[in-house]
């Protein structure tokens, strides 16, 4: 809508809500895998016996971790597509782009970060002081 | 970047005689006592960043006598308990009523300016979340002056805050006073998203935004999802307090750490809260004073975005310490590191863009003040990653270390840049600068004063003194640290008393004649009135005074959009979110009183309660309500006949409906706020039932109600949703009277009512009592806060009867209709998600 009646519609309006969706997809994955991570294993720690929660609480927030990390790359590979479908042809701006990507790299460094102290530490055990 | 000037104006020709004198009078701010009613930004702004200073002094003044307290050994300047007060008012007065208030303001004040905007869409919400804020405010600050004040720390921690050992109303004065105040809180954060998203100027994209609207904007979103989590907690301490439900009583099932989880889901993105938007303030000035465009515009979003983002992955590096498994505190250190990443993505930027205008740069008083910060704030970060590593806390935890870290944090994360932004945006709105010369002397003396006092701290800290002692023994090493904190403390303070020395000699109100008196490139130094801009730009780069030569004579000469008053009122154009197209214009209601009485009764509401007058307190709180009526009644004006000129052929409605409308967006955002309450509750309910489910149904508590009880209110939900797709039919046309409409949607809040009422029968009937024990409790509470939702739309919906009555509501005029149709559908999703968790979750795992 940029000239003449505002009730006219000049060209398609972009939607705010796909393009948050756009730039935040990298901070929305890392939320995803912090939740899951944080409430599977909280919840696993405080309710299984610990045997039985060392053996599976690794392995599920391995799987956690790893999905998330494929979802990251995904958006990444289909950045293209995404970016059409939300400016359409010949519309979208490389700001946007940019920073979505770099909102998927820095969200993929804190997945893989936060993930690797599951490599590292018994999940149920409490800190040696 | 220079952009070819655009010499298709809007409107090109002379404008009429009289035109600028009719915005003058519609925009006029009221003079003598009348002023309490203004709602422009200009003056809700200021007074509101008037006030954010002054708690900033009072609560400064008590850090100067804890620091005369601790300035020697066995000291008794103050007693025990006057001290844990003193404490206490001044974490919380700084955190509460200055930090957070003062970006607020600045947001009100700075925004409309910087956007070119005639003001933001809601001016009384401004308005309105100023009164509350002073009320709310002033009242729990004057509890330090007769005994009443609390003595929990800013952080309220039970079971130390549990009636059994904080007897007396000093707790109740936190939990009521603060929770008000995260109300208007809230108030501002709405009015900043809609603000930033839908009246920018025409071509400024969210790409061409100015940093400080992208920090503002992340600063609301944050406020959003952080503060409901700490209401959340103050009214669980408050209903435990009062009538006993256990929440964080161990001996039935509660855990004191619930409070942590919750306090500190707000807590730590707090800081962040405050830090982005003065890292965005810094932004702004940066590029100015180093006379080059900001390097890394991109990445200074992504970093805002990303700070905001993992601030809520943090808010268990408080709680180290409480016994949580390893992995956990592995999993929160990480995320406490990685923050760091962003925060010094700023700080290079920064750096790269001074790098640039090495040349041009100017060493002024704000540029100065930057320059602090930068130095502060990267100790304190700094300082906040080796706190992240958890054998290193478990030894700093609740030691002087702490505070060192966490004012290096805070103070050089924002002070220094408000007293930086004081020196850069004053001329925008006093007509004397502040004075460059005794700016240097405020300057040294806070920089040096801050460091005195605080870096010493970090070595009293390894020394081993606790947070929050009165007092200490002599020989234990402490005392010259601490002699040279006091001292350090008293050379900040006559840092800022010549400030505001200078200040009071300074500060005019009004215009200046230079009024770009530091070369800026951003709309906010555009000549302006009390009626913001003469006209409203097209913007085509991030520093339009820079890269569009002519803009600001085009604009004072009305040549841009806008530059009367076509609907006769106050008005500014509303855009559309991304691509900042100009949709329609708003028409904004002007000074007036409502709002005023709606913040004093709802004040007196709360701070009645507080002391235990129910009467009173409910008096106030139905004539607050008859307040907020009264102001709401004036606001859907209806359509004008005819869409309106702003210039270069382009006419836009006066009025909009559904998701292009600003009030619209606002409800959106007050339902995001309820339902990160109501995640705030399902999170409290599970931990409850993780911690203790020894006590839930049925072995704890009586047997669940039979599921006839919840069938039944989930049938009255569905019902009264079915009754709104008709409702919605019954609308007459407009100039046509038929209440059919309204009346079914009264029906639908009211069986929104009915569904939370079986369902507290229900469990009554099955003998459960939310004192019996932590399930009760949290049982009830999730009835409670599904009636608190209901309330809300009966009162609405009464309302949209009384517009219906008064031939105000119709397929057109109905703004107030979809937006309580809205908060209902809301109501119901969460009634009904209610009952899947209280009456499914029990039965799954039992």
């Amino acid at each position: 809508m940029t000239t003449g009646d505002s009730t006219r519609q000049t060209q398609r309006a972009v939607s705010i809500v796909w393009l948050l969706a756009y730039l935040l997809a990298g901070p929305l994955i890392w939320s995803v895998q912090f939740a899951i991570v944080y409430a599977l294993h909280a919840a696993a720690c405080a309710t299984a016996s610990e045997p039985a929660a060392e053996g599976w609480i690794p392995l599920a927030m391995a799987v956690v971790t790893g999905a998330c990390v494929a979802a990251a790359l995904a958006v990444v590979a289909c950045r293209g597509r995404l970016n059409r479908a939300i400016f359409g042809t010949g519309q979208g701006s490389r700001a946007y782009d940019v920073i979505s990507l770099l909102l998927i790299v820095l969200a993929t460094i804190a997945i893989l970060w936060s993930g690797l102290a599951m490599a590292l530490l018994q999940p149920c055990s409490l800190p040696q002081i | 970047m220079m952009v070819k000037p655009d010499r298709d104006l809007p409107n090109p020709g002379p404008r009429p005689a009289g035109e600028e004198d009719l915005l003058k009078r519609i925009w006029e701010t009221p003079k003598g006592w009348r002023v309490l009613s203004a709602v422009n930004n200009t003056a809700v702004g200021t007074a509101y960043l008037g006030i954010a200073f002054l708690f900033f002094l009072m609560a400064g003044m008590l850090a100067l006598v804890m620091r005369g307290q601790l300035a020697m050994p066995n000291s008794d300047l103050v007693s025990q308990d006057l001290y844990n007060q003193i404490f206490t008012v001044h974490g919380t007065t700084m955190m509460f009523l200055f930090a957070v208030p003062a970006i607020e303001a600045l947001g009100v004040l700075l925004l409309p300016q910087m956007l070119a905007a005639r003001d933001l869409p809601f001016p009384r919400l401004s308005a309105f979340a100023i009164w509350a804020y002073v009320i709310g405010g002033l009242v729990f600050f004057s509890t330090i002056f007769y005994d009443l004040a609390p003595k929990g720390g800013w952080f309220m921690y039970p079971p130390l805050t549990l009636t059994e050992y904080s007897p007396g109303n000093n707790a109740d004065f936190w939990l009521l006073g603060i929770g008000f105040i995260e109300i208007s809180a809230i108030a501002g954060a709405v009015e900043i998203v809609v603000g930033t998203l839908k009246t920018r100027p025409p071509g400024m994209t969210l790409a061409k935004m100015p940093i400080f609207a992208w920090s503002m904007l992340i600063f609301a979103g944050m406020i959003i999802f952080a503060f409901p989590a700490v209401i959340l907690a103050t009214m669980l301490l408050e209903i435990e307090r009062s009538f006993g439900w256990p929440f964080f009583s161990a001996d039935k099932g509660g855990d004191p750490l619930l409070w942590q989880h919750l306090f500190w889901f707000f807590g730590h993105p707090e800081v962040y809260i405050i830090f982005l938007p003065a890292a965005g303030l810094v932004s702004m000035i940066v590029p100015t004073i180093a006379r080059h465009p900001l390097v890394g515009y991109n990445l200074i979003v992504v970093a805002l975005i990303a700070a905001g983002f993992f601030s809520f992955g943090l808010w268990v590096h408080h709680m180290f310490t409480t016994g949580i498994p390893a992995l956990s505190l592995g999993f929160f250190s990480a995320a406490s590191m990685a923050v760091a990443i962003p925060s010094g993505i700023q700080v290079f930027s920064w750096i790269a863009t001074i790098a640039a205008g090495r040349r041009s740069f100017r060493i002024t008083t704000a540029s100065l003040f930057v320059l602090g910060f930068l130095f502060i704030f990267t100790i304190g970060g700094l300082t906040g990653v080796l706190v992240a590593l958890v054998p290193l806390d478990f030894q700093l935890h609740d030691s002087y270390f702490v505070v060192a870290h966490f004012h290096y944090v805070l103070v050089g994360g924002m002070v220094f840049p408000l007293f930086a932004t004081f020196y850069y945006w004053l001329p925008m709105v006093s007509r004397n600068p502040l004075s460059e010369r005794a700016g240097r002397w405020v300057f040294w003396l806070m920089f040096l004063g801050f460091n005195i006092t605080f870096l010493p701290m970090h070595a009293t800290g390894l020394l081993g003194m606790p947070r929050r002692v009165w007092t200490y023994p002599a020989g234990l090493g402490w005392e010259s640290l601490n002699m040279i904190s006091t001292i350090g403390a008293f050379v900040l303070g006559a840092g800022v008393l010549l400030f505001v020395i200078d200040l009071v000699r300074r500060f005019r109100p009004g215009e200046r004649e230079d009024q770009n008196p530091w070369g800026a490139g951003t709309l906010e130094w555009l000549p302006a009135d009390v009626y913001s801009t003469r006209s409203i730009p097209r913007v085509a780069s991030r520093e339009p005074l820079w890269d569009q030569p002519g803009l600001a004579k085009d604009v004072e000469a009305g040549r841009y959009y806008l530059p009367d008053a076509p609907t006769g009122g106050r008005e500014t154009i509303v855009t559309t979110p991304v691509e900042a197209e100009p949709e329609y214009i708003i028409r904004m209601p002007g000074n007036g009183w409502a709002h005023v009485w709606a913040a004093v009764f709802t004040a007196s509401s709360f701070l009645l309660l507080t002391v235990k007058l129910v009467v009173p307190a409910l008096i106030c709180a139905v004539l607050a309500i008859v307040s907020f009526i009264v102001w709401a009644w004036a606001l859907d004006h209806g359509p004008a006949r005819e869409p309106v000129e702003i210039g270069g052929g382009i006419r836009l409605a006066t009025y909009r409906t559904g998701p292009s409308s600003h009030s619209w967006w606002a409800m959106i955002v007050l339902i995001l706020v309820a339902a990160s309450l109501y995640v705030a509750f399902v999170f409290s309910y599970l931990y409850l039932w993780v911690v203790s489910p020894e006590v839930w149904a049925p072995n704890g508590a009586p047997a669940l109600p039979s599921l006839h009880w919840p069938a039944g209110a989930a049938l009255l939900l569905i019902f009264g949703t079915g009754v709104i797709v008709l409702a919605k039919r019954l609308l007459p046309e407009p100039g046509r009277r038929n209440l059919g409409g309204a009346c079914l949607l009264l029906l639908a809040a009211i069986c929104l009512a009915a569904a939370g009422a079986v369902e507290i029968y229900g469990h009554w009937s099955s003998g459960l009592r939310p004192t019996l024990n932590a399930y009760g409790a949290m049982v009830y509470m999730a009835s409670a806060l599904n009636l608190q939702v209901a309330l809300a739309v009966l009162i609405m919906a009464g309302f949209v009867v009384g517009r219906g009555f008064a031939g105000k509501l119709d397929r057109e005029r109905r703004v107030t209709f979809d937006n309580t149709l809205m908060l209902l559908l809301y109501g119901a999703g969460q009634t009904l998600l209610g009952l899947i968790l209280v009456h499914g979750f029990p039965r799954a795992v039992g």
